[in-house]
C-alpha cells in the first residue's frame, strides 16, 4: 500500500444496491447479517459463480447504511487527512457517527481497512469491545490490520 | 530548482504532485510559493512524530499508536519530550541550524501536541504532514490552525 493514497474516491468498492453483476450469475448461497428487522436489515447476499473461475461478492443496501458510512468515511477521511494526532482522529464528528452506527457497520469497516488500511481500529474496539491487536504492533499499520482482519474472518465476517 | 526537480520526480498512486502540492497550499497558508516543496507520497504507515525520530516503519503517537517503551502514554509536552529523549535528543532554546546537530521541533495547539519537524539544513526542515505527504518547509511555514505553534526545540549530536 506504500504510497497508495485515493483522496475522494469513495468510489472504488462501494457498495451499489444496482449492481449489474447480481442478475447474471444465480447466487448458490445467501447469508443475511446484521439486524433483523424492517429498514435496519444489511443483507448481504454472496454470489458463488463458478464460471470461469469467477467469484463474485454483491452487496445490497437496502437501509443505506453501507452508504452512510461511505459518505462518513470520505468526510472524515479528508477532515483529517493532515492529523497525526490519532485521538483527534477518533473524536472527529463522522467518525463518532460511524462508531455510532453499531455492529452493523463492522463488515463496511473490515471492507475498508483490507483496501485501504487506515486508523479504523479505535471504532472497531469500541464497537466490539476487543481488542486482537498484540501490544508490540501497536503502531504499526500493516499488523494492526492484519490483526483485526484475521479478527474479522474468525468471526464470520467475509474478509 | 533542486526542490522542483525532486517534486517533479515523484510519482504517487491516485494523485498527482501538483494536486498535493494544491491541497497542502489550501491547508497551510504560510506555506509561500518557492518556500516548500513535496518529497513524499502519502503513505499512513508513519506520522511527524515518526518522521522526525527517523522511523518510517510505525506511527508515532502517545494514544492509539506506537510509543517508546518507559514514555507515559499521554498527550502532554513533557510525554514527547521524553520520547525524543529516547532517541537521544535534549532540549535546547535555540533554532537556528548548527553544524554538527539534528534538531527537532514539536508544535502544538494550547497545551495538546499536534506535531513535529525536523531541521535539514540552515533554511529547511522536513515534515510528514500526518498520514499524508513529506514536505520540507521554513519552520513558521506550517503554524497555524492545522498544528498550532513551534513550542519546543531538542538538539541531539548527529552521528
Amino acid at each position: 500500500m506504500e504510497g497508495h493514497y485515493n483522496f475522494d474516491s469513495a468510489t472504488a468498492g462501494s457498495l451499489s444496491p444496482h449492481s449489474p453483476v447480481a442478475p447474471a450469475y444465480p447466487p448458490r448461497s445467501r447469508t443475511v447479517r446484521g439486524k433483523t428487522s424492517g429498514y435496519s436489515a444489511v443483507a448481504r447476499v454472496i454470489v458463488d459463480a463458478n464460471v470461469s473461475g469467477l467469484r463474485e461478492s454483491v452487496d445490497y443496501d437496502p437501509s443505506g447504511e453501507a452508504r452512510k458510512f461511505e459518505r462518513l468515511a470520505r468526510k472524515w477521511k479528508k477532515q483529517t487527512m493532515f492529523m497525526s494526532a490519532i485521538d483527534d482522529m477518533a473524536m472527529n464528528e463522522q467518525y463518532q457517527q460511524i462508531i455510532g452506527m453499531g455492529s452493523s457497520t463492522i463488515p463496511f469497516i473490515l471492507k475498508k481497512l483490507k483496501t485501504e488500511p487506515d486508523f479504523w481500529f479505535w471504532a472497531l474496539q469500541a464497537i466490539t469491545r476487543t481488542n486482537p491487536v498484540r501490544k508490540n504492533d501497536i503502531g504499526n499499520l500493516e499488523k494492526m490490520t492484519a490483526a483485526w482482519l484475521k479478527w474479522g474472518r474468525a468471526n464470520g465476517y467475509s474478509v | 530548482m533542486a526542490k522542483m526537480g525532486a517534486s517533479k520526480r515523484l510519482q504517487c498512486v491516485g494523485i498527482t504532485v501538483p494536486e498535493i502540492q494544491k491541497i497542502v497550499r489550501a491547508e497551510f497558508p504560510n506555506l509561500k510559493v518557492g518556500t516548500y516543496s513535496v518529497t513524499s507520497c502519502p503513505d499512513k504507515k508513519y506520522n511527524c512524530i515518526a518522521w522526525a525520530a527517523d522511523d518510517t516503519s510505525n506511527f508515532w503517537w502517545p494514544i492509539g499508536g506506537y510509543w517508546p517503551d518507559g514514555v507515559p502514554r499521554e498527550r502532554t509536552l513533557d510525554a514527547f519530550i521524553k520520547a525524543f529523549e529516547t532517541k537521544g535528543y535534549t532540549v535546547c532554546d535555540d533554532v537556528r541550524y548548527e553544524e554538527g546537530f539534528e534538531k527537532v521541533a514539536i508544535y502544538a495547539k494550547g497545551d495538546k501536541p499536534t506535531h513535529a519537524a525536523r531541521q535539514i539544513d540552515i533554511s529547511k526542515w522536513t515534515s510528514k504532514l500526518g498520514p499524508f505527504a513529506d514536505i520540507s518547509h521554513r519552520l513558521i511555514g506550517i503554524e497555524g490552525n492545522q498544528y498550532g505553534k513551534k513550542v519546543a526545540t531538542l538538539k541531539r549530536k548527529k552521528t
